[in-house]
């Protein structure tokens, strides 16, 4: 293409065939390749990277992973095995973490008792997730008087106090779930789990989901006046489809968040339950529980105390501290 | 204003009817009478049945247990302290978790203020990242772990306070400080965060334009407004207090409310649970009550619809 202005100002110009032709390879990369390519996760993950405390909280809990799930794996001793002749040794060479009355190991109940926490603290998150953003995304969607049917009964359940009725529930739900054990034939798989576990995971699903069903719904408000949802649901799409295809993966960012925050909160009440005596079942020991045995011989064996406790707060700080890093990266907007 | 007030109480006292009603169908659940542990053979364990009407059909329970709670009859407790009323023993013992739990929340607001504030006027400075740092672990740290270890260091190591019980004056600075440690902290973070927005809004800009010393700008403009998110976080404040004070009773051994909950619970004694429960519940939702009808009066910027 050859400009060729004959007079000032003017702005024609002369083509020759050549200019018609396909671009060349070379010429298209040229063309193309402005920045590197993009996603909403690489994105987040290069923003992550640069906080330096979410980064060292991730590796805390990559630690404390394999510490809570492999630890156990390494260690001579098992969580309920009883050793003679070595009960109530404080820490050495043999016991990293010293021994109880009943010559336990408490290195190895600690690791247990941080995979037991993990494990409910991310079982439980997974079930609020699940439950609050279907109902968030239903209520959003369909609006009108059933929105505001289930956002009352949302309301309800969120202004009750709930570490009563989580205590309440807790305590009514051991017996059944006992004898539902010990019959044998229910639950299949969750046998494993004990009846202090599953009743923990029954009281998440039935309170803790509301926060999150609020969080989704205001987002699906949003989100369900937009060109693509309407596009959407021109070209067919029931309502199922419009939330598990369009809404939900639209607000993943909210989602990841509020589970990952949501970890350190159920661990959190797991301890507390656990220290009062209504956490999980005995011979299992979670970390409260293992610093609710320690209470009574304190003065004695304040190592018993310790251990537990600090893993217990390592680990909902660095998941704490996890959880803000990835609400900066995933949502610059949100502060 | 007044039809807003009305509306919030309408819907705290049937929120107090739901708890109550929850409470009372969750403890029908328990298989058994409260009866059946005793060693009495069925014709007793009936009478017993009959005497406190568990024989008659579950509505008809319902129908009476509600109107018991009106008259504010909770019953009698069936083990801890057999036959003794339950609100007997909440009369008792809960001034002194009251207390505790009231000298706590001073203690949370008399240090958390200060806190946040320094952290907000020194914000990016070293006072600022020492505060943070302290108060992001105070709300990573389970209140059992602060109360426990407080206890083995400045107790059981050092000597300074007795162990358990409330004896002298100073057998209160324990359980306070680690009640109010949590809300704190909490409270330094949330003032923080609401001073430094603030500080950065346009009425703040022209304070200091007309030449107004940092001293008026900070305690008179920016405060204020930044004390809103505080008063709102009372309620919470006060159901976290009651619901602590059970780890904190139990590992100071203080006879409040919240060790006779936790032996009741030891104990299965379903009576003293289910009012204790109803009674707490109740006050933690007329607290939060107060505390909505409170953020409304101090912030006249909230619209009262909705």
């Amino acid at each position: 293409m050859i400009i060729n202005n004959k007079k000032l100002f003017s702005t024609q110009i002369e083509v020759t065939a050549d200019d018609f032709a396909p671009a060349s390879n070379i010429e298209r990369e040229k063309l193309t390749s402005i920045g590197e390519q993009t996603s909403y996760w690489r994105d987040a993950w290069r923003r992550l990277k640069m906080n330096k405390i979410a980064m060292v909280s991730l590796v805390v809990i990559i630690l404390v992973l394999l510490f809570a799930i492999v630890g156990p794996f390494l260690s001579p001793y098992t969580y309920d095995q009883q050793i003679r002749g070595d009960e109530n040794l404080t820490p050495s060479l043999k016991h990293l973490f010293g021994t109880d009355n009943l010559g336990r190991d408490l290195l190895v109940r600690t690791m247990i008792g941080a995979r037991i926490s993990i494990f409910i603290g991310i079982g439980a998150s997974l079930l609020v997730l699940v439950i609050g953003s279907i109902y968030g995304a239903v209520s959003g969607l369909i609006g009108g008087k059933v929105d505001s049917f289930m956002m009352r009964i949302v309301e309800i359940i969120y202004s009750l106090p709930d570490m009563l009725i989580i205590i309440l529930l807790r305590i009514v739900l051991d017996d059944p779930l006992t004898k539902a054990f010990d019959s044998g034939n229910m639950l299949g798989g969750l046998q494993v789990l004990g009846p202090g576990i599953i009743a923990m995971f029954i009281v998440y699903a039935l309170l803790y989901w509301v926060g999150m069903a609020r969080i989704v719904r205001g987002q699906v408000l949003q989100l369900k006046e937009m060109e693509y949802v309407n596009a959407a649901r021109a070209l067919g799409s029931n309502n199922k489809r419009l939330i598990m295809k369009h809404l939900l993966p639209n607000c993943i960012g909210q989602l990841v968040v509020t589970t990952m925050l949501q970890i350190p909160s159920v661990i959190f009440t797991e301890a507390y339950l656990s220290f009062l005596g209504i956490g999980v079942s005995k011979p299992l020991a979670s970390l409260g529980s293992l610093a609710s045995d320690a209470i009574n011989g304190i003065s004695s064996y304040p190592y018993r105390l310790v251990f537990p406790a600090a893993t217990i707060s390592i680990i909902i700080l660095a998941f704490n501290l996890f959880g803000d890093g990835l609400r900066d990266a995933l949502d610059p907007r949100l502060k | 204003m007044a039809k807003y007030i009305a509306k919030r109480i309408m819907a705290a006292l049937f929120t107090i009817f739901v708890a109550a009603t929850i409470t009372f169908f969750l403890m029908k659940l328990v298989p058994g009478s409260p009866f059946t542990s005793e060693k009495t053979n069925e014709i007793a364990q009936a009478a017993l049945n009959e005497k406190y009407g568990l024989d008659k059909p579950i509505y008809v329970q319902y129908g009476k247990y509600i109107g018991q709670l009106l008259n504010g009859d909770l019953g009698v407790s069936l083990k801890i302290q057999k036959n003794v009323p339950v609100t007997k023993i909440i009369e008792d013992s809960f001034p002194i978790s009251a207390q505790i739990g009231g000298l706590s929340i001073l203690f949370a607001i008399a240090f958390g203020i200060p806190l946040g504030c320094i952290a907000a006027l020194k914000r990016g400075k070293w006072q600022d990242g020492v505060i943070r740092v302290f108060s992001t672990a105070g709300i990573a740290i389970p209140g059992f772990v602060i109360a426990t270890t407080s206890m083995l260091i400045f107790s059981i190591n050092l000597g300074w306070f007795p162990t358990y019980g409330l004896d002298e004056p100073s057998s209160y600075i324990l359980p306070v400080f680690t009640l109010g440690f949590y809300p704190m902290c909490y409270i330094a973070r949330l003032l923080r965060s609401s001073m430094l927005e603030a500080m950065g809004q346009d009425y703040i800009r022209t304070a200091k334009a007309k030449g107004m010393s940092v001293f008026v700008i900070t305690f008179k403009h920016a405060m204020r407004n930044s004390l809103i998110p505080v008063i709102t976080y009372i309620g919470p404040l006060v159901a976290y207090t009651l619901t602590g004070a059970f780890v904190v009773e139990k590992v100071f051994n203080i006879p409040g409310l919240g060790r006779y909950f936790i032996k009741s619970i030891e104990n299965r004694d379903y009576n003293m649970i289910m009012g204790t429960t109803v009674f707490l519940a109740t006050l933690i939702i007329l607290m939060n009550l107060l505390c909505d009808i409170l953020y409304k009066i101090v912030d006249p910027r909230i619209k009262l619809t909705k």
